[in-house]
């Protein structure tokens, strides 16, 4: 199903566990599903689907029993391009970030959503959205500075 | 490096780090496919359905709007042409009686007047055979007259819910005329003409 990788890719990013991001896709394309013929035809359907993942994390985020924090991912430990340290490291800065400042990167810059785009999703003004990308660039900028070089077990062994 | 090269760099870093995860969409993809299944069939389920209802509702309101309104014997004329096509010009095998008294019996089945064959004179032609048979649901009595040269059908009726005291249509070659008198109505297949099939069909009915 197109777009599910996407969807998961950044459910994981703001839930507190895969189960959760999977809940949280597999609740989004059934809505979407459902709600089909409320998709304006021509219309961006890759925004549509996003907009409903949104509503849908933030409508459980109210509930009083609903958690929102993130847990480091797991990384395949055979991948060579980039390199695990950068991976892990930059991967926990993100996850160091508040979550406005995740969402904006991880739709902005991760998935190309423009500006415009972002702000019809979140539903914020588009000078929001712009000041918000600024702000969590920098924010993670000072993450990636701050944060102690990610040693891998077998370097710190050696 | 500018501010702008530096935002750059850190976005392609950022995509290229994030980008190469890996994600197993399959888990969601089977747990959708479970969701949407019986939601897809029990949708079709209730199309199929609402279709059957409105199929159904609309024979019910034809049949009920055939057996309570009087319509014009358009179909009753049809039948008629057919059956004297096959049964007299092509001679397909029917039981037929050529006993006067059967003819009277089976004509008080059917609630007409006794003995119509007596009653009923048409100038040089005579009674050969008869039957009753079924035209658009109708029971009528099939009479076939004979001048020795060439055969006709007269069918008689009594059915009130065919309206129309007069009525004629061309099947083909075969000529149909119905006229209903306060008693039955009857009505004329012949291969000869129009107006010999009405002015037969009117002598038929008087005499009832």
């Amino acid at each position: 199903m197109p777009n599910t990788r996407s969807l998961l890719r950044v459910a994981r990013r703001l839930t507190s566990d895969t189960a959760s991001a999977e809940d949280l896709v597999q609740e989004t394309l059934l809505l979407a599903w459902r709600g089909l013929h409320q998709f304006r035809a021509g219309s961006n359907v890759r925004a549509w689907l996003f907009r409903i993942l949104f509503n849908e994390f933030h409508g459980r985020a109210r509930k009083p029993w609903a958690t929102v924090s993130t847990v480091p991912l797991s990384f395949d430990s055979q991948r060579t391009q980039p390199s695990v340290e950068q991976a892990v490291e930059m991967s926990q800065a993100l996850d160091n970030l508040s979550l406005e400042h995740r969402t904006v990167l991880l739709l902005g810059i991760v998935e190309g959503f423009t500006s415009q785009e972002i702000s019809d999703i979140l539903s914020v003004p588009i000078g929001t959205v712009m000041s918000r990308l600024s702000r969590a660039r920098q924010a993670l900028r000072d993450q990636l500075t701050a944060a102690p070089r990610y040693k891998c077990a077998s370097e710190e062994a050696s | 490096m500018s501010n702008h090269d530096e935002d750059l760099e850190l976005d392609r870093r950022l995509r290229q780090e994030i980008l190469s995860e890996p994600v197993d969409v399959s888990g969601v993809e089977q747990r959708l496919r479970r969701a949407i299944a019986p939601s897809h069939m029990s949708r079709v389920i209730r199309a199929v359905g609402a279709a059957a209802a409105i199929l159904l509702f609309a024979v019910l309101a034809f049949s009920t709007w055939r057996a309570l309104v009087p319509h014009e014997p358009v179909q009753v004329c049809s039948d008629a042409a057919r059956d004297h096509l096959r049964e007299i010009v092509h001679q397909e095998p029917r039981r037929w009686t050529s006993d006067v008294s059967a003819i009277d019996r089976l004509a008080a089945r059917i609630g007409l007047a006794s003995s119509p064959l007596s009653r009923i004179i048409l100038p040089g032609y005579r009674f050969e055979r008869g039957k009753l048979c079924r035209l658009d649901g109708h029971v009528f009595l099939h009479l076939v007259y004979s001048n020795g040269a060439r055969e006709f059908s007269l069918f008689l009726g009594n059915d009130p819910k065919l309206e129309a005291d007069r009525y004629a249509a061309d099947f083909g070659e075969q000529h149909v005329a119905t006229v209903r008198s306060s008693q039955a109505r009857a009505l004329v297949v012949t291969g000869d003409s129009s107006s010999v099939a009405l002015n037969f069909a009117q002598l038929a009915a008087r005499a009832l």
